[in-house]
């Protein structure tokens, strides 16, 4: 099903990642920092493995953030964000259960129609994503940038209205 | 780019896609003979014997769930029976029915996470999933659905999907009430049916024309399709119990690999999992699963790992009909567990992970500290046969472009839903044809 926005939309931000490894663990450290703001009809959920879960906990919410560790070459601690409802994240296989990671569970959601009507990912950086590793300080550092632009895209209610104006950066 | 190979040639693939872990696989051809195969297993080990050591007799259920995320359950309740065996505890009864319930939502996720999002796009002609989600979107979705009443199984009983969190030594750490898993009736017999139309799905497939006469390694129990515990029995009737195991099963290390590889004593390679479970136990599977079995062409035997598909599907429909008795019938017990005290001594545990049978031993001081652990997990005992396979397949196929080879190598490999990281204790695929 294609979600399609309406004036009784939840929101949802899902933050993904294994905290048992170091920097891998941001986009569910960058969920928790959201839920503690406690804002209001935004609903925080935390993803640790088998991202096709995904596709139910998006089902009817609108909009929807995904919080993800990324791995780019760029500092760690830098964000990106990026509209997933107009590109594609990249599909790397590797280090995800058997070979299946979120970019391909957004992709299936794209091919059966159900995908958020709107879906920003913001992913952070990682520096070390060593086992047992603590979150890096760089990385610490881009948690608290990256839960307040999860929290401003909430904010934004043209994020609501018109998912074809989100914004893509860096 | 496609091109043939003639004479010395060398085929590789690296990596290979949709496994779990990283390996690869390099097939050596000269003269128009395959001369050698090796599954190299590159995935670091992962030491989790030696984590083990020192820690308490209550922790290895949630110490070795961690090892695998799609199989946590199996090596809970193998880790589970060894420690109870060694303290001279059996758990019995609802706690016993229960962990069978929380190990069909295991059977029921993997098999549909194997089924449709690994291994039905290879017969198809889809890079994978993504690619054959336009085409098949009802299969696609189906497979989902099944996949997500197997999480609400592991949810409701195991606490959560991954890693679940109500396992302990003795039984569980809360019990639901009957009214809580009244609530997976409905889901389970909706995936029932599902599971009934995968069986008819995959049984259309066209399937490669290729036998392998592998020895069959699986549990058996006296009264149900072996799933939480049993004894081990071959297909060429070699018996054993679980704490004889270290005498039947010799573990080689191979210089190539990360991975041991298991022989059995006298036999040689062998084959765990699903094609070795229905050959030895397709008498106790449920009517209804050996219905399905029978309408699509499956006999007293299943030896061409292609089809190995149609036998993971039969077993969907096994765990759906298993979980609904289990819950029809769920009266509570008065404790969520046995009580376990610790004593010295040595102890082993077997169960059927859903790509086949995981032993465990434990070694306990008089406090219940653990001084070593065992583990041998499914792909480790495969990975020979799985070589086996390919040498024999790769043989008769010299004639195909190297890409069309390759990608038929990597289905083969598929066959036994190879889990590596859970082996290293995964896969690049190189066929050499030098």
């Amino acid at each position: 099903m294609t979600g399609s926005a309406g004036a009784t939309d939840v929101a949802l931000v899902v933050g993904v990642g294994n905290p048992d490894r170091g920097d891998d663990g941001v986009g569910r450290a960058v969920a928790a920092l959201v839920r503690g703001r406690a804002l209001p009809g935004v609903e925080v959920a935390e993803v640790r493995a088998d991202p096709t879960v995904l596709l139910d906990l998006w089902e009817d919410r609108h909009p929807v953030v995904l919080v993800d560790a990324v791995c780019s070459g760029a500092s760690a601690g830098t964000l990106v964000e990026l509209d997933l409802r107009r590109h594609r994240l990249p599909r790397t296989a590797i280090a995800s259960t058997h070979g299946f990671g979120v970019a391909e569970v957004v992709e299936l959601g794209r091919a059966l129609g159900r995908l958020p009507a709107a879906l920003v990912f913001v992913g952070v950086e990682v520096g070390d994503v060593g086992l047992g590793a603590p979150i890096s300080a760089q990385v610490l550092a881009g948690m608290t940038e990256a839960a307040n632009r999860v929290a401003a895209l909430m904010r934004l209610a043209t994020i609501r209205s018109s998912p074809a104006r989100c914004s893509l950066r860096g | 780019m496609t091109h043939k190979l003639t004479g010395d040639q060398l085929l590789t693939t690296d990596p290979l896609a949709r496994v779990e872990g990283e390996g690869a696989m390099t097939v050596r051809v000269r003269g128009g003979s395959v001369t050698d195969v090796e599954l190299r297993i590159f995935e670091p080990p992962r030491f989790f014997e030696a984590f083990l050591r020192g820690r308490a007799y209550t922790e290895p259920p949630d110490i070795t769930a961690r090892i695998c995320g799609i199989c946590p359950v199996a090596y809970q309740m193998s880790s589970c029976l060894a420690i109870e065996q060694v303290c001279g505890v059996r758990v019995d009864g609802p706690l016993r029915d229960l962990r069978r319930l929380l190990y069909c939502g295991e059977w029921i996720e993997s098999h549909a996470l194997h089924i449709y999002l690994l291994h039905a796009p290879d017969f198809l002609g889809f890079d994978g999933v993504v690619d054959m989600a336009p085409h098949a979107p009802e299969a696609v979705e189906r497979g989902l659905r099944l996949k997500r009443v197997g999480n609400e199984v592991m949810t409701l009983v195991g606490g959560r999907s991954i890693h679940p969190v109500n396992v302990r030594v003795g039984g569980f750490y809360r019990v639901p009430t009957r009214a809580e898993l009244r609530t997976l009736r409905e889901p389970l017999l909706h995936a029932r049916e599902d599971a009934l139309e995968t069986v008819r799905w995959v049984s259309g497939f066209d399937f490669p024309d290729f036998e392998q006469h592998q020895e069959y390694l699986a549990l058996r129990s006296p009264d149900s399709y072996a799933i939480e515990g049993g004894s081990f029995v071959s297909s060429s009737g070699i018996a054993f119990e679980s704490a004889d195991f270290d005498l039947h099963v010799r573990e080689e290390h191979v210089a190539r690999s990360n991975a041991l590889h298991a022989r059995l004593h006298g036999v040689g390679s062998y084959v765990v999992g699903p094609m070795a479970r229905y050959t030895i136990n397709h008498d106790a599977l449920s009517p209804l699963a050996l219905e399905a079995a029978a309408a699509a062409g499956l006999g007293a035997t299943c030896r061409n790992p292609f089809r190995s598909i149609i036998v993971r599907a039969v077993e969907l429909v096994y765990a759906c009909d298993e979980a609904l008795r289990i819950v029809a019938g769920w009266e509570p017990p008065s404790q969520p567990a046995v009580e376990v005290t610790p004593r010295a001594g040595v102890g082993t545990g077997a169960t059927e992970a859903p790509r086949g049978v995981i032993w465990h031993r434990y070694r306990l001081a008089g406090d219940g500290t653990i001084r070593d652990a065992r583990i041998v997990p499914p792909t480790s005992q495969n990975q020979a046969s799985i070589e086996e396979d390919m040498r024999s397949f790769v043989q008769d196929r010299l004639d195909l472009p190297t890409d069309e080879l390759t990608r038929q190598c990597e289905q083969a490999i598929r066959n036994y839903d190879p889990c590596i990281s859970c082996a290293t204790h995964f896969l690049h695929l190189h066929v050499e044809r030098a």
